[in-house]
C-alpha cells in the first residue's frame, strides 16, 4: 500500500492488535495462574485440615472425622473425595463418596505434596492434592492435675499419605469466563482503536491533505504564489513547505526564462522576417525603380546571414546542452589564443575605438580544448567591444593559482547594474529592452556559459568600480582525453 | 499625406520609407523613441507608425506622452509583440490600429489609408465632388468619367484638397503633407504642383467657367464642396 494514510492505519492497527492480543494473553495467564493457585491453596488447606484429624497411637492410625464437620465428602451430588493410607499401602480411611473406588496414588515422599489433574470417580474433571505426613501421636501423660492425653507429632509415627480430590469444573468455568471476557474486551479495544487510529491519522495528516490540495490547485501561472507557512503547520512540514516554495520559485523563474526565451526568439526571428518581407514586397511592387532588384537581393542576403547566425548559435547551444561535442584537449598558450581571438573582433574594435590590454604572461599554458576556449574568448571580446564604454580598454589577464588558472576579461561600462548579473548568461538576454541592432542577438554569453560547462570551467561575472569583469577558473593541467597538435586546430 | 515612422531596425525603416514614399506619402523617420517623440510633438502628421520595442524611450511611453500632450494624431503600432494583452494595452493607451510583424506591405498601406480617411471623417474610399472622383485606396482620380493620370505628389495635393473640400488649405499645410522634414523642396514647389494639376484637370474640362481648384491669394487653395 503506497498511501501514507493506509500505511499508518494498517501498521498502527497491526501494532495495537498485537499489543492488545499479547496483553490479553498475559492477563489471561496471570488470572488463570492466580485462580489455580487460590484453588490449589484451598484444596491444600482442606487436605491439611484432614491430615490434622489423623491420629496415631501405638502404631495405629485413624481419622477423627465426622460427617458434620466435612459434609462435602458425604453428599451424593458433586461430592469431594479423600483417601488416607499408610506408606505400606494399608488403607486407613476413605470418604464415603468414594465407595469402593480408589483415588490414584503417586507415592509422594514424606513432607512433600503433589498436585495433579484427574478424572474423578464420578467422571468429572477434578484436581487432587496428595500430601505425605506423620499423623499426630496421642499419648497419655501423667501430670500434676491427673492423666491427660498429650498430642505430639513424633518421629516414630508411621508415614501416612492423604489424597484429597475436588471437582475443578467451577474453576474451569471461571477460567473460561475470564478468557471469553478478555477476548471480548480485546476485540472491543481493537474496534475502538480502529476508530481512534483512523480519526487520529486523519487529523494528523490533515495538513498534508491541505498541502496536497494547494499543490493540486497550482499551474504554470500560479507558480509565483508561495505556499502559506501557517502557524499551525506541523514542524515536519515546515521544511517541506520551505523547500517546495524554493522549488516553486525556481520553477517560476525557469518558466519566466522559458517565456522570455520564446518571446525573444520570436522577436529575433520576426524582425528579420519583417525586413525580408518588406524588402521583397517593395522591390516587387516597383521593379523598375532606382532601388534595383540587386539592392533588394543584397538586403535579403544580409537578413539571411543575420538569421543564419541566430539559428547556428541556437543549434550550437542545443548541441552543447546535449553534450554532443567532443572535448579535444591540448596544451594551449593563453596569451597566444587571446591575441588571436582579439584579431577576430579587431574590425569592430576599430569602429568603437576599443583597445586590448593583454596582461597574460608568456608561457602560461593550460590543457583544454583550444577551439572552444577561442570561441569563449571571441564572444567575451566581442561583447566587451560592442557593449563596453566607447574608446575604452578591454583588459585580458590571467594568473596561475596552484593547479588552477584564472582568466579575466573586463571592460568599462555605464549601463550594467548588479541586478543584470544573474540574468546575463540567459539566452537572448540583452540589456536593451528594445533589442535594437542586428549584430548581437543576446546569445554570446549563453554560448560562453554552455562552453564553460562543457570544459569544466567556472565563470563569474561582477561589477567592480564601473568595470564589468568575467572571470574564468579551471584546472590548468587535466589529463587530456585526446591530444591533438595545438597548431592543427582553431 | 505625411507620415512619421518610428522604427529602430534600420533595414526595415529604410525599406518602409522607400515604399511609402513610392506610394505617395511624405515620410519622416526616427530611429528611437526620443527622436520620434520630438518629431511627433513638433510636427503635424496624418499618421504615426510606431514600433513598441524602441531604444531610449519605448513605444508605449511615446504613445502615452503624445496623448498626454494632447496630440490626437492617428497612431498605428507596428510591433513583433503579438500577444492579445500587448494589442489591448497598445489600443487602450490610445493607438488607433495595431499591426503585428511580419506584415504585408499592402496591408500596412490599406490600414494607413483607412486611418487617413478616418482623419477626415470619410468612410468611402471613393470621394466625389461634382465631376471629380478620387479613390483613396487606388490613389487614382477621374474627371468627367475619364481617368486623370497624376504623379504621386499631384495626387497627394488633389487628395488633401478633396478631403478638406470647402476649406482653404495653405501652401504651408500642403507642403507639410507632401514633403519630408529634411526635404530641400521650397514652398514654391506646391504652386508648381497645383499648376500642373490644374492643367491636367483642365484638359478634361467640361465647360465650367471656373477652375476646379481656386486660388485664394495670400491664403492658399480650395476645392469648393458640392461644386457642380
Amino acid at each position: 500500500m503506497r498511501s501514507l494514510r493506509g500505511r499508518l492505519t494498517i501498521w498502527l492497527l497491526a501494532g495495537m492488535g498485537l499489543l492488545l492480543t499479547a496483553g490479553g494473553l498475559v492477563l489471561s495467564r496471570v488470572i488463570g495462574f492466580q485462580l489455580r493457585r487460590t484453588y490449589d491453596a484451598a484444596l491444600l488447606d482442606k487436605a491439611r485440615s484432614l491430615a490434622a484429624l489423623a491420629e496415631e497411637q501405638d502404631g495405629k492410625v485413624w481419622l477423627e472425622l465426622s460427617g458434620e464437620v466435612m459434609p462435602e465428602f458425604e453428599r451424593a451430588d458433586n461430592p469431594d473425595y479423600f483417601e488416607l493410607w499408610l506408606r505400606d499401602g494399608t488403607m486407613v480411611e476413605r470418604s464415603r463418596s468414594l465407595g469402593v473406588r480408589n483415588l490414584p496414588r503417586s507415592g509422594t515422599p514424606p513432607g512433600r505434596l503433589r498436585l495433579r489433574d484427574l478424572t474423578l470417580p464420578d467422571g468429572r474433571h477434578g484436581r487432587q492434592v496428595e500430601i505425605s505426613f506423620r499423623p499426630r501421636s496421642e499419648q497419655l501423660e501423667v501430670k500434676d492435675r491427673g492423666v491427660e492425653p498429650v498430642a505430639r507429632s513424633g518421629a516414630d509415627s508411621p508415614i501416612a499419605i492423604l489424597a484429597v480430590a475436588h471437582s475443578r469444573e467451577e474453576l474451569d468455568a471461571l477460567l473460561a469466563s475470564v478468557q471469553v471476557t478478555l477476548i471480548l474486551v480485546v476485540l472491543a479495544l481493537l474496534g475502538g482503536t480502529t476508530l481512534l487510529v483512523k480519526s487520529v491519522v486523519g487529523i494528523a495528516l490533515a495538513p498534508l491533505d491541505n498541502l496536497a490540495h494547494q499543490l493540486d490547485g497550482m499551474d504554470a501561472d500560479s507558480l509565483g504564489r508561495e505556499l502559506p507557512a501557517a502557524a499551525d503547520l506541523p514542524a515536519e512540514l515546515v521544511p517541506v513547505v520551505y523547500h517546495l516554495n524554493g522549488l516553486l520559485a525556481r520553477l517560476d523563474a525557469s518558466f519566466a526564462r522559458e517565456r522570455a526565451f520564446s518571446a525573444n526568439l520570436a522577436h529575433e526571428l520576426r524582425t528579420p522576417l519583417s525586413e525580408l518581407r518588406a524588402v521583397t514586397e517593395v522591390a516587387l511592387k516597383w521593379p523598375d525603380e532606382a532601388f534595383s532588384a540587386l539592392d533588394a537581393v543584397a538586403e535579403v542576403h544580409g537578413i539571411g546571414l543575420q538569421m543564419e547566425k541566430v539559428v547556428l548559435n541556437l543549434l550550437a547551444l542545443a548541441r552543447y546542452d546535449g553534450k554532443q561535442h567532443t572535448v579535444w584537449n591540448s596544451e594551449v598558450s593563453l596569451r597566444e589564443v587571446a591575441a588571436s581571438c582579439w584579431d577576430t573582433v579587431a574590425a569592430e574594435a576599430g569602429e568603437t575605438g576599443a583597445t586590448l590590454q593583454l596582461e597574460i604572461p608568456e608561457g602560461l599554458t593550460v590543457v583544454t580544448d583550444r577551439e572552444k576556449l577561442s570561441l569563449i574568448l571571441s564572444n567575451l571580446f566581442s561583447n566587451a567591444v560592442t557593449h563596453g564604454r566607447r574608446g575604452g580598454a578591454v583588459t585580458c589577464s590571467a594568473v596561475m593559482d596552484g593547479a588552477d588558472f584564472s582568466l579575466r576579461v573586463g571592460n568599462g561600462t555605464d549601463a550594467l547594474t548588479p541586478e543584470d548579473l544573474p540574468r546575463m548568461f540567459d539566452r537572448f538576454w540583452r540589456k536593451d529592452p528594445a533589442r535594437s541592432g542586428a549584430r548581437h542577438a543576446g546569445l554570446g554569453l549563453a554560448l560562453v556559459s554552455a562552453l564553460c560547462d562543457l570544459l569544466g570551467i567556472e565563470k563569474d561575472a561582477r561589477l567592480v568600480d564601473g568595470r564589468f569583469e568575467i572571470t574564468l577558473r579551471g584546472r590548468a593541467l587535466e589529463a587530456p582525453p585526446f591530444i591533438v597538435p595545438s597548431s592543427g586546430r582553431c | 499625406m505625411r507620415l512619421l515612422l518610428i522604427e529602430d531596425s534600420s533595414r526595415l525603416r529604410a525599406t518602409l520609407e522607400r515604399g511609402l514614399r513610392k506610394t505617395g506619402y511624405a515620410v519622416d523617420a526616427a530611429k528611437d523613441g526620443r527622436e520620434g517623440l520630438w518629431l511627433a510633438t513638433e510636427n503635424a502628421y496624418d499618421v504615426i507608425i510606431l514600433d513598441l520595442m524602441l531604444p531610449e524611450i519605448d513605444g508605449l511611453t511615446v504613445l502615452r506622452r503624445l496623448r498626454d500632450a494632447g496630440k490626437a494624431t492617428h497612431v498605428l503600432i507596428l510591433s513583433a509583440k503579438d500577444m492579445v494583452e500587448d494589442r489591448v494595452q497598445g489600443l487602450r493607451l490610445g493607438a488607433d490600429d495595431y499591426l503585428v510583424k511580419p506584415f504585408s506591405f499592402d496591408e500596412l498601406c490599406a490600414r494607413l489609408e483607412a486611418l487617413v480617411r478616418r482623419s477626415y471623417q470619410v468612410k468611402n474610399p471613393t470621394i466625389r465632388i461634382g465631376d471629380l472622383e478620387i479613390n483613396t485606396a487606388a490613389r487614382r482620380a477621374w474627371y468627367a468619367g475619364r481617368e486623370v493620370k497624376l504623379t504621386p505628389r499631384e495626387y497627394g495635393v488633389l487628395e488633401i484638397l478633396v478631403l478638406r473640400a470647402g476649406e482653404v488649405v495653405s501652401r504651408r499645410d500642403l507642403w507639410e503633407h507632401l514633403y519630408e522634414l529634411d526635404s530641400e523642396a521650397t514652398s514654391n514647389v506646391v504652386d508648381v504642383l497645383v499648376y500642373t494639376l490644374r492643367k491636367k484637370l483642365d484638359a478634361h474640362e467640361t465647360g465650367s467657367a471656373r477652375s476646379l481648384i481656386e486660388t485664394r491669394r495670400g491664403e492658399g487653395y480650395v476645392i469648393r464642396a458640392g461644386d457642380p
